[in-house]
């Protein structure tokens, strides 16, 4: 599988979160109209329980009235007497406060079942008693009447039947005003005009139409939880917002970076060993980890290389090193040379040549070791005697030489005699010689004619070989009578790959 | 039934007997003329007693019944002396009448019924074969009482007791009793039975047809006074000497009457039951002297 970026990652893992958050309002709003349809289908079961309570209240409400009249002796008096039926029934029964407003009209029946006096009143009442004679029913017929009808008797123990009470009940308005509705509309009840023309009061609730009162505390609470919906989810959006910022900018980009500067460090090839990454600090702990574990490795390979560099340097020093005595030796005055020679700013230069004198005697006489050591001694007292940049070369058993560079021949005649005056202070008598050990010194200076070396060296050469010839100890500069009698010039040695490669190093 | 007066033409039947003591409810189913049979019954309560002694009627106020606690508070004092006691509750016009009657109500009722009634049940109790009977009223139930005597009363009602007896009192000051009692006769016989509402009594509007009304104020305290003193029977008037209800008067003009008077002194209308003792005693001295 191909791995991802990190700015896909954040993207995918922004999609992901997008897609949990629509997710999360989806189920919101789901347990929302949930909520709201549970809501509903309370308030519609209680409006219904109100209204059977409000059916059953009115029922009992209109029996205790008829009870009340029955049961009240003015209403016995009128079935005895009904001479003043009318006025008992349209103000006197009234008056008493037994009938609310809602009871429309009262009648009183004899015992045949006709209306006392043949009258209803102001108040349309059936003017025969309906059969059964007790009953109590809702009747639709222009109005939603609930009519009571019940016997009157004269004793407490029902033995004697003076007649029959009968009062219509205004149901509707009644209804309304049993009780205050909480979740019933009271202004929507109404009869099904379906129901039939009478109807038992335990049918009432099932034919009576009502609408759900619309209350306003539903409402503000579903739109305060769908407004909690909103700002949860703006809020959602918002911190996403906020930590899709924050990954970019403390994860994605850094380590974005991180990558591209390693991706470019491997591309240079090889240069990377010495490069950092040279960044900010990262924001985040693990990627500044990573960044400081990265410089450390880089730093560490850094000096390991220069380790290896310093190695390599001192290897290719001891390569040009004369073993014995520490100066360089033939191969690295052949190198200089040929730098020299391919050095077009070179000045005046004076190369001198060094040669002990008498150098078999004191082996012959001393031994080889002691002759290394009267090498030794000559070597360090010559380079201590030439100035700090000026090398000194072994480039024989006993011949040293040294290349004076922007030096004139009082300069080189200066520090020719320093030499020899400082090899003849030096102590040989710790060795059993017996007298100090004595050089000859031959000089060629260039001045101005060449800055070949190998033709200064041969001049030198003849120098110092005139210089022997007279007892040595002594210094001799080239001059041009001495190429016509002097020994044939030294070979010129052909540069090598490392002495080249040292030439163009400068 | 005012003006074609109900006439108790036969008592049928004591719906319940009075056995052993203790009050026991008594139906009366009465006869009256426009009134189907079985139709109207009257209510009352019986303690029996010692029957070597007087039974004792005892009628209610104006629109009260025998439960009206002075009615109550004697006849249980008056049965715990070996007393019977019949307590009747005047019908008013309503059958099986259990509520005092409203000052609002329609009125039909008036004394000729009362009288009536009251005859009914002395024939109840004569039925139970006693040693005598004594009527006791109470406010214008003794009126009540007064104008029974004034007919032919049973012989065997020995002596009559009127506590507090008073007239209905006509409460408008400015129709006089007279004026309107004659204003009255002018309606019904004109044949206007429409009934009115007047100042009668302790009612504000007692609202009452003509014929009703006219019986009440035809018992002016004349008339009263009068039938007192024309009745043979002996009567004897017990009166509170604070009675506010009565005239100035009236005390001194019951005693120029035959009936002799026993005044309770600090005794009002014995409505509240104060004086209740005093009352029963004065009660059972009247009754221990009841002549056989």
């Amino acid at each position: 599988m191909k791995p991802l970026s990190i700015g896909r990652l954040s993207l995918l893992f922004l999609l992901a979160a997008s897609l949990l958050v629509t997710g999360l309002g989806g189920y919101f709003w789901l347990e929302l109209a949930r909520a709201d349809r549970h809501i509903r289908e309370h308030e519609r079961a209680a409006a219904e329980a109100e209204i059977r309570d409000a059916v059953t209240d009115i029922t009992r409400r209109v029996r205790q009235i008829g009870q009340a009249l029955t049961d009240w002796d003015e209403t016995r008096q009128q079935l005895v007497f009904s001479e003043y039926y009318s006025l008992w029934r349209d103000e006197r029964a009234r008056d008493t406060g037994m009938i609310p407003a809602e009871v429309r009209a009262v009648a009183l029946y004899d015992r045949t079942g006709a209306i006392l006096n043949g009258s209803a009143g102001p108040e349309p009442m059936p003017l025969t008693l309906p059969t059964p004679t007790t009953r109590v029913e809702l009747v639709h017929d222009g109005g939603d009447w609930l009519y009571l009808f019940q016997p009157v008797h004269a004793d407490p123990g029902h033995a004697i039947l003076l007649g029959y009470l009968g009062l219509k009940y205004d149901f509707l308005v009644g209804l309304r005003q049993a009780r205050a509705f909480r979740y019933a509309d009271p202004d929507s009840l109404a009869i099904d005009p379906a129901a039939g023309g009478a109807i038992h009061p335990d049918r009432l609730p099932t034919v009576l139409r009502h609408q759900v009162r619309t209350t306003p505390y539903r409402d503000t609470f579903i739109d305060l939880l769908a407004d909690s919906q909103r700002r949860l989810i703006l809020a959602i959006l918002a911190s996403m917002l906020v930590a899709g910022w924050l990954l970019h900018h403390l994860l994605a980009r850094p380590l974005r970076r991180l990558s591209a500067r390693i991706d470019t460090l491997r591309s240079t090839d090889g240069g990377g060993a010495d490069a950092n990454l040279d960044m900010a600090p990262l924001p985040v702990l693990e990627l500044e980890n990573v960044r400081r574990s990265f410089n450390d490795n880089q730093a560490r390979l850094r000096e390991l290389r220069l380790r290896l560099e310093r190695g390599n340097l001192d290897l290719r020093d001891q390569a040009l090193r004369d073993p014995l005595t520490g100066v360089f030796n033939r191969r690295a005055f052949d190198q200089d040379c040929h730098a020299l020679a391919r050095d077009r700013r070179a000045g005046d230069t004076a190369l001198m040549l060094f040669d002990c004198d008498r150098f078999k005697t004191i082996n012959d006489n001393h031994g080889h070791a002691v002759g290394d050591l009267v090498i030794r001694a000559i070597a360090d007292t010559l380079q201590s005697s030439l100035r700090a940049g000026d090398r000194l070369y072994r480039i024989g058993g006993d011949e040293f030489a040294s290349v004076l560079r922007d030096t004139d021949p009082e300069h080189a005649r200066a520090v020719a005699e320093r030499c020899l005056r400082r090899i003849g202070e030096h102590d040989f008598s710790a060795w059993g010689m017996p007298e100090p050990a004595s050089l000859s010194i031959g000089i060629a200076v260039s001045e101005n004619e060449t800055t070949d070396p190998y033709t200064l060296l041969n001049r030198a050469d003849r120098a110092m070989y005139t210089a022997k010839s007279a007892g040595g100890g002594a210094i001799v500069f080239h001059h041009q009578d001495m190429d016509v009698r002097s020994a044939p010039p030294r070979p010129r040695p052909e540069p090598t790959a490392e002495s080249a490669q040292v030439i163009e190093q400068g | 039934m005012p003006n074609r007066a109900v006439r108790m033409i036969a008592l049928l039947t004591a719906l319940v007997a009075p056995t052993g003591v203790g009050a026991a409810p008594v139906e009366l189913a009465l006869v009256a003329a426009g009134v189907k049979p079985g139709a109207m019954v009257a209510r009352a309560e019986f303690r029996p007693g010692d029957p070597d002694k007087p039974v004792v009627l005892l009628l209610h106020g104006f629109l009260q019944t025998h439960d009206f606690p002075i009615i109550h508070q004697l006849a249980e004092g008056l049965a715990s002396e070996g007393y019977g006691v019949l307590a009747p509750t005047l019908t008013l016009g309503v059958t099986h009448r259990r509520q005092s009657l409203a000052c609002e109500a329609v009125h039909t009722h008036d004394m000729d019924g009362a009288t009536a009634e009251i005859s009914a049940w002395i024939d109840w109790l004569k039925a139970l074969d006693p040693k005598a009977i004594v009527l006791v009223g109470h406010s214008l139930g003794s009126t009540n009482l007064l104008a029974y005597a004034a007919g032919r009363p049973d012989p065997a009602v020995r002596k009559f007791i009127g506590i507090s007896i008073i007239e209905g009192i006509w409460n408008r000051k400015d129709v006089a009793r007279e004026h309107e009692i004659a204003r009255l006769r002018e309606r019904i016989r004109a044949g206007d039975r429409a009934p009115a509402s007047y100042p009668f009594s302790f009612c504000k509007t007692f609202r009452a047809a003509p014929d009703s009304l006219l019986s009440y104020l035809e018992w002016t305290p004349d008339r009263i006074l009068k039938t007192a003193s024309r009745t043979r029977a002996p009567f004897v008037f017990i009166m509170g000497g604070r009675d506010e209800r009565l005239g100035p008067d009236w005390l001194d003009r019951l005693r120029a009457t035959r009936a002799r008077v026993r005044v309770i002194e600090g005794a009002n209308h014995f409505m509240d039951g104060a004086y209740e003792f005093d009352l029963l005693d004065h009660l059972v001295r009247e009754l221990r002297a009841t002549p056989r």
